[in-house]
């Protein structure tokens, strides 16, 4: 990461570390280039003409635009290192005006960013107690295609307390046949008591 | 009649072993407004055998927050051992509150999360063999629709205040 003293010379003076991978990845962005630019040099040698003008506009604002973007983050999941995402999605979460995750925080999302939301899940920077709450907001997001998938994966989780939030999640789509069937196992097959229990519960709502 | 301090739960798994500390706190005891841990948290002096329903009820409709649901309670006075806070009785002026849920509202308050972390530690080994008390989604909804039904003045005054809570109320579906 040398190239954060390069970018210095063009303007830009106070990049700590926990700010370095998103920097360059909001910078890419703000120049408008590819996910193969996505090296420390290109994004210097491509960028040096726009990045006095616009470095001072990566806020927020940036961050969410990134998270916002489509189910693989745009085209971002060709990037060789995947902590960069990560890294994104955890400092939305500092920055954003509740200090990180709670119900307040996952209310919103779901109302009025839902994909956020879901990239927040898909990224891995939610701890497995703020996971599961997540997992079970999402199931209010109308969207199945992009929800069930994501929650189906979640009940695979380690945590019993993150299958259980998926199974309340998942709950939303009861209707669709194979949903049903796979709470139904889940019921009778979870290695968890509390989400064998909820699982039988969801059905008999 | 006999009382104790109803906690309500969020998860039914969320005491279940092989889960770090952390994320138990993240999951059942963090403030629901901001992204730290909840240091005054709420109990309701109740009967719980007779008074669960109600009281979750009040507290899912009176909250205004749909999600997430509470769906165990656990009696905390059973480990009263393990209390280092007092128990207050907090005030509330919100239009949302429910006169009797109110009256029962006590908080266990804690000075710091260190304190938090203690209690919570020692309350997960302790209620391994506990008695949770289940609350049902479509029970809670029932209830609160029955209210409604029944024209009761508090149940009528959530569902004009409140598009999220009237939408489970008037239905009777959570």
């Amino acid at each position: 990461m040398n190239t954060i003293t390069s970018v210095s010379e063009y303007g830009i003076s106070d990049w700590s570390t926990p700010y370095k991978s998103n920097v360059l990845i909001t910078v890419a962005i703000v120049a408008g280039l590819s996910v193969s630019q996505l090296n420390p040099e290109t994004i210097i040698s491509k960028t040096a003409s726009q990045v006095n003008s616009r470095a001072l506009e990566i806020t927020k604002s940036n961050l969410l635009e990134i998270l916002r973007q489509s189910p693989t983050f745009g085209g971002f999941q060709t990037v060789d290192n995947p902590s960069k995402l990560l890294e994104v999605a955890r400092q939305y979460l500092l920055e954003s005006k509740w200090g990180g995750p709670c119900d307040a925080m996952f209310e919103y999302l779901t109302d009025k960013e839902p994909m956020v939301l879901l990239n927040l899940i898909r990224s891995g920077s939610l701890e497995p107690g703020f996971l599961s709450t997540a997992a079970e907001f999402a199931g209010q997001i109308d969207d199945p295609e992009q929800v069930i998938p994501l929650l189906l994966k979640l009940t695979l989780h380690d945590y019993p307390m993150v299958r259980e939030g998926a199974v309340y999640g998942l709950a939303s789509f009861i209707s669709v046949e194979d949903i049903r069937q796979y709470l139904q196992k889940m019921s009778k097959t979870d290695p968890s008591p509390g989400v064998r229990s909820a699982a039988q519960e969801m059905l008999e709502a | 009649m006999k009382s104790g301090y109803l906690r309500l739960l969020r998860n039914k798994s969320s005491f279940e072993p092989g889960q770090a500390l952390a994320d138990v706190i993240r999951k059942e005891f963090w403030d629901s407004q901001k992204s730290v841990p909840d240091l005054s948290l709420s109990v309701y002096e109740i009967n719980i055998s007779e008074q669960l329903l109600q009281t979750n009820a009040e507290v899912a409709a009176g909250s205004n927050i749909g999600l997430p649901k509470k769906r165990n309670g656990l009696d905390f006075s059973t480990y009263s051992s393990g209390w280092n806070g007092v128990i207050a009785t907090p005030t509330s002026n919100s239009l949302m509150d429910f006169q009797f849920t109110s009256a029962a509202h006590r908080e266990l308050q804690f000075l710091s999360d260190t304190e938090l972390h203690s209690f919570v530690e020692n309350l997960r080994t302790i209620v391994q063999n506990a008695t949770f008390h289940e609350v049902k989604d479509k029970e809670t909804a029932q209830y609160g629709n029955e209210r409604y039904l029944a024209k009761d003045k508090e149940w009528e005054q959530v569902c004009n205040l409140s598009e999220r809570v009237a939408k489970w109320v008037k239905t009777g579906n959570p």
